[in-house]
């Protein structure tokens, strides 16, 4: 959150708003929304000067709104007391979309209003719980007779941006103002001079030494540490201008003690912790790792259990502060404070990253620690913090050492060489000293990289990407890469499912990409459970609908199926090319629904498992795979077990077709039988033919012979066929079924009526008529074997 | 015989004759087997030579000319009945035709076959990759550490083994240059995962394009001249396209790639926030880390990466505000996109 009000009282730069937000915008830093508080106009902070009660629940005030002009306002409030500063609302003025204008209460009248905090615009959960209701009560050193919109910056723009990790600087003022100067160079084409917060001179009393002693026993863990002892005079809630500021900045008052080291931290980015230094009874501060699980109460008063290796500030072995994330309950200021210990203090980032990640306690400390704090702010922060509370600080104990500065150069020719084009050096440096990055040198600049961007800037390619940043990401010039041309090893796997594609979608299906999410009872559901085990599961699900990955693909096709049934579309033709898992493999999926050609002038049918067979087949004649063959399964418990066949081709298995199960298709309404079929792509592309084997055309036309025959119900339609291809010779090219019938006679006998058409090719010459007849006869003796009676004539 | 009088009696029933079907009939009286004509031919032996030659003479006239005029007749029934039968079988043009099913693509399909298409134009590999990944190719060889404050900016669905579900098609990324040496121009296309509360701008589960290519010369300029290449074929060639810095561990200088609102055209609108400028996703030059990672020497190889979201793409394509709209399957909704391509 980023008060413009805040950033203009430092800077006082002529920059319009639009021109802040594009620039900020171009810098990197992203603003995702900008807030206007401006919920107030014509209001003054007011001074009550009288108090008469005129009924049970009202009183009558005077109430000096400018020098000398005293007005009669009315309140329900029984909080307020004479002297109280208060916003006043006058006649003529807004609130929100109301106008405030006179008023008579109970017979009294009132001329004006005094203001809630919730009617100033300003967001409850940053003001203290005792503020959040009724009138609004300000610091006694609130300027009286001012225009609150204006004084209390109640009018102001907000910008919410999101900042990338690797600008830890941003998260400061200090930081954000650097980049203004850039905003304002860019337009001015001026170099600006770029305010800073300068450490206060102090007057000390003593030595910190002297009272307590400071000791780094994780080394890696923390690099310095600055402690200060200081007598306060009292810990007190802030005055008007920490409150003005806290409030811009989005924080909630706690005490001046507290509220001094929240603001100088989002001043400098260093974060601070007072201690309450007659709660440190050993009088020795040591920062070391817990040896293992350990658990602490932090001053929210939440108990965590902290992992082995977590920094700890320690009052010699006992804990009292998690390093760079928050401080304990038991050594916190509290309003009987006398004595604190600062600290401030440069931990190692990695260090609180790894406690933030494995915790999850993030803290305003913690986000800047996690990305690289400035070891070189430390005392200036500390000084800047005492300034603020008053009272008297000792000199100042410090373990540890600045980090030795990065001493990086930037080359030109490195720059042109990664960019393709070179930024103009001048520009360039000109950008780099606002930004704090003094540099030397003309064609190869040196740099020496300050604290507050050790992190960051470790390399010549941060340098070159800072470099484009100064000069405008907009300059980046479009040019197109001269290359060798060389083959490509293209994977055939995505071209493949390419191909599906169009096939599938040719051939009248609609795509669908579905969520690879499932769940154990949506498995269930699914009659599913022996692929409990196979599912991946997640061990940080979002919901408790996505525990696990699909073992089934078709699971997001019949839900997005049942999805249609619900919104009444009826005929259904969908697929889907999609992963499941366990293992994780490529599929394709297909599910048929509805009814098939429903037309005006003819009876339509409803799809069933002979329309996905010939889908298939279809299918599959497009990829030349011709060999298809649908073997009887009962492998898949969600479907049919009568009705479901392996899909083979080449004696590979590579997938499976059928209708869903009756069950399955009850539980989710389905008003017609669903037909899904499921193809492992990878098994798919084995069987592919390598190519397109060609026969010669045969010169003379063929010979149809048609029979028909009655047979027992339990003689599949393939084993007719294979004994019908086995009796002839390779001169039957097809046989094809084209009639199947079953009278209610013949059905309670247990007999089906069959007929096929059998095509006879010779390449050499025209067939003889008896040559045919010899081989049907062949036809008719072996099927008698297995009890079908083939009709002649 | 009379064949006078059977001429005048063929003449005059012929005559009143008014349909094809009357015709024949006639044909038969008149020319048939049982016919008083066939029956004179079948007499004619019982004759004189002379007799037989007059009168046969004169049966053969009249047949003849019976034969002639029924033909006649016939011909002009025959036409009229034919055009009678063509106006009859008019039909109602405006009744509705025999529709096959007209199958269609995703949306999301739509785009991806669309930025293949574009990236095979100029020489570029499509990869693929598999959804649950290793913590080295996903995070940790793309400059992520553990606990990198970058991690949460991509939170991240574990698997139960350790493993993870990708967060982007960064890491074929790795995968390509693990298994190559450059020159490398290769794009990758998939799912993705992203423990993102579902809204109108996030789901769980989406799909990104990646973009890789390495040189020894390919610059942050060629990163603007391809990125630019890739949205004018998709949006259109008023498109204008710029640069914001932004940060992705994996690439320095990082950049977030912005173009004309496809809306609006720049004018601003409710799509662009007012600022003309549409968010299309990170892109940056290979960090040098990286390139280590897989082996690659910094100061020889170095190229560019972008990974852009394809359900963002499809969305301003196609103007869907609401990215769940891709997910219900709707039948509404997916028929809307049949024979774009």
């Amino acid at each position: 959150m980023i008060s413009l009000n805040l950033l203009r009282s430092y800077t006082g730069w002529d920059l319009t708003d639009k021109e802040i937000i594009d620039g900020f915008i171009r810098l990197g830093i992203e603003v995702e929304e900008v807030t206007h508080r401006d919920n107030i106009e014509g209001t003054r902070i007011g001074i009550i000067r009288e108090i008469t009660p005129i009924t049970e629940k009202l009183n009558l005030t005077k109430t000096e709104v400018g020098e000398g002009d005293v007005r009669e306002i009315v309140t329900n409030s029984k909080t307020v007391k004479v002297g109280d500063k208060v916003i006043a609302a006058l006649p003529g003025g807004r609130v929100g979309d109301l106008q405030v204008g006179e008023r008579k209460l109970q017979g009294t009248m009132s001329y004006g209003v005094f203001l809630g905090a919730k009617e100033t615009g300003v967001p409850l959960e940053i003001l203290p719980a005792e503020e959040r209701d009724g009138v609004w009560i300000l610091p006694k050193d609130a300027p009286e007779f001012t225009d609150p919109a204006e004084s209390l910056w109640l009018k102001d723009i907000i910008l919410d941006a999101s900042l990338t990790p690797n600008h830890p600087e941003w998260q400061g003022l200090e930081g954000l103002i650097r980049e203004l100067a850039i905003v304002l160079w860019w337009k001015t084409g001026e170099i600006p001079e770029v305010p800073k917060f300068e450490a206060p001179k102090l007057t000390f009393t003593g030595k910190t030494s002297d009272k307590m002693a400071i000791e780094i026993d994780d080394k890696d863990g923390c690099i310095k540490y600055t402690g200060i002892y200081a007598q306060i005079d009292s810990v007190k809630p802030s005055g008007f201008d920490a409150r003005k500021k806290l409030l811009a900045s989005f924080m909630r008052p706690i005490n001046n003690v507290v509220d001094a080291s929240n603001l100088m931290m989002y001043f400098t980015n260093q974060p601070t912790h007072a201690f309450d230094a007659d709660k440190i009874k050993s009088h020795k501060i040591k920062v070391s790792s817990t040896k293992s699980e350990t658990e602490f109460v932090t001053l929210d008063k939440v108990t965590h259990k902290l992992p082995k290796d977590t920094l700890m500030i320690c009052d010699d072995e006992i804990p009292i502060g998690i390093a760079g994330i928050m401080g304990g309950l038991d050594s916190e200021v509290s309003n009987d404070t006398k004595n604190i210990l600062l600290e401030s203090a440069c931990f190692s980032n990695t260090k609180i990253a790894q406690t933030v990640s494995l915790t999850g306690i993030r803290t305003d400390a913690s986000s800047r620690f996690d990305k690289g704090a400035d070891p070189e702010t430390t005392e200036r922060t500390a000084y800047l913090v005492l300034e603020m509370i008053g009272g008297t600080p000792s000199e100042p104990l410090t373990i540890g050492n600045d980090v030795e500065r990065n001493k990086l150069t930037l080359r030109s020719s490195r720059m042109q060489k990664i960019l393709g084009y070179l930024p103009k050096i001048d520009d360039v440096k000109k950008g780099f000293s606002l930004l704090g990055l003094n540099c030397t040198g003309d064609n190869d600049l040196g740099i020496d990289i300050p604290g507050f961007r050790r992190v960051d800037l470790s390399a010549e390619i941060d340098l070159i990407e800072e470099a484009v940043r100064v000069t405008g990401y907009d300059n980046v010039p479009a040019t197109l890469p001269l290359i060798k041309l060389n083959m490509m090893h293209e994977k055939p796997e995505f071209d493949f499912e390419r191909r599906l594609r169009r096939i599938t979608a040719g051939i009248g299906f609609n795509e669908c990409v579905t969520l690879t999410f499932t769940n154990e009872d949506e498995l269930k559901k699914f009659q599913l459970e022996s692929k409990l085990d196979l599912a991946p599961k997640i061990s940080n699900p979002m919901t408790a609908d996505a525990t696990m990955l699909r073992p089934t693909g078709e699971i997001g096709l019949i839900n997005t199926a049942a999805g249609n049934i619900r919104q009444g579309n009826h005929d259904l033709k969908l697929f889907e090319i999609g992963s499941q898992f366990g293992p994780e493999t490529r599929t394709l999926m297909i599910l048929l629904h509805g009814k098939n050609g429903t037309f005006w002038d003819k009876e339509s049918n409803t799809y069933d498992f002979f329309d996905m067979k010939g889908i298939i087949h279809t299918l599959l004649s497009q990829l030349s795979i011709s060999n298809f063959i649908a073997i009887e399964s009962n492998d898949n418990p969600h479907l049919h077990p009568e009705r479901q066949a392996k899909i083979t081709a080449d004696k590979e298995t590579i997938g499976y077709f059928g209708e869903l199960h009756p069950d399955i298709s009850d539980t989710f309404d389905f008003p017609d039988k669903v037909q899904i079929a499921n193809i492992d792509i990878p098994r798919l592309m084995n069987v592919l033919p390598e190519k397109i084997k060609f026969v010669q055309t045969p010169k003379f036309p063929p010979v149809y012979r048609d029979i028909s025959m009655l047979c027992p119900e339990s003689i599949s339609s393939s084993e007719i066929e294979k004994r019908i291809m086995e009796s002839c010779d390779e001169k039957l090219s097809s046989v094809r079924l084209f009639d199947l019938f079953v009278s209610d006679e013949n059905k309670e006998k247990g007999i089906k009526s069959l007929a096929y058409s059998l095509v006879f090719v010779d390449k050499s010459g025209t067939i003889k008529g008896e040559e045919i007849d010899s081989q049907i006869e062949k036809v008719i003796l072996n099927l008698k074997e297995i009890g079908a009676i083939v009709r002649t004539g | 015989m009379d064949t006078t009088k059977l001429k005048n009696d063929a003449i005059s029933e012929i005559e009143k004759s008014t349909s094809s079907t009357e015709i024949e009939e006639l044909r038969v009286k008149y020319l048939g087997r049982k016919s008083e004509l066939s029956l004179a031919f079948r007499e004619l032996g019982k004759l004189s030579p002379e007799e037989k030659k007059a009168l046969a003479q004169d049966l053969n006239e009249t047949k003849n000319f019976i034969t002639k005029m029924i033909d006649e007749k016939n011909e002009i029934f025959k036409k009229q009945e034919k055009e009678a039968q063509i106006k009859a079988e008019k039909i109602d043009v405006s009744l509705p035709g025999r529709k096959e099913n007209i199958g269609t693509f995703h949306p999301v399909s739509i785009i991806m076959e669309q930025i293949v298409e574009i990236f095979h134009r100029i020489g570029f590999e499509v990869r693929t990759g598999p959804h649950i990944e290793d913590d080295f190719h996903n995070f940790e060889a793309l400059n992520i550490p553990k606990h990198h404050p970058a991690r949460a900016m991509q939170d991240t669905f574990y698997m139960e083994d350790g493993k993870l579900l990708r967060t982007h098609t960064s890491p074929t990324q790795i995968r390509m240059m693990e298994s190559s040496t450059p020159p490398i121009k290769m794009i990758a296309l998939g799912t993705c995962y992203r423990k993102d509360a579902t809204d109108a701008s996030h789901m769980p589960v989406f799909h990104q394009v990646e973009g890789l290519m390495i040189d020894k010369d390919i610059t942050f300029s060629d990163l603007g001249g391809i990125l630019s290449i890739l949205l004018t074929e998709v949006f259109g060639g008023e498109t204008k396209v710029r640069f914001q810095p932004s940060y992705f561990p994996f690439v320095e200088p990082g950049a977030e790639t912005l173009a004309s609102c496809p809306f609006c055209g720049g004018e601003g609108c409710r799509t662009c926030q007012g600022s003309g400028w549409v968010e299309m996703g990170g892109s940056g030059m290979v960090h040098p880390n990286v390139l280590r990672n897989v082996g690659y020497d910094p100061d020889v190889y170095q190229g560019f990466a972008f990974g852009w979201g394809l359900e963002r793409l499809a969305m301003l394509k196609f103007g869907i505000r609401d990215i769940r709209d891709l997910f219900t399957g709707d039948l509404r909704f997916l028929s809307q996109f049949g024979g774009i391509r």
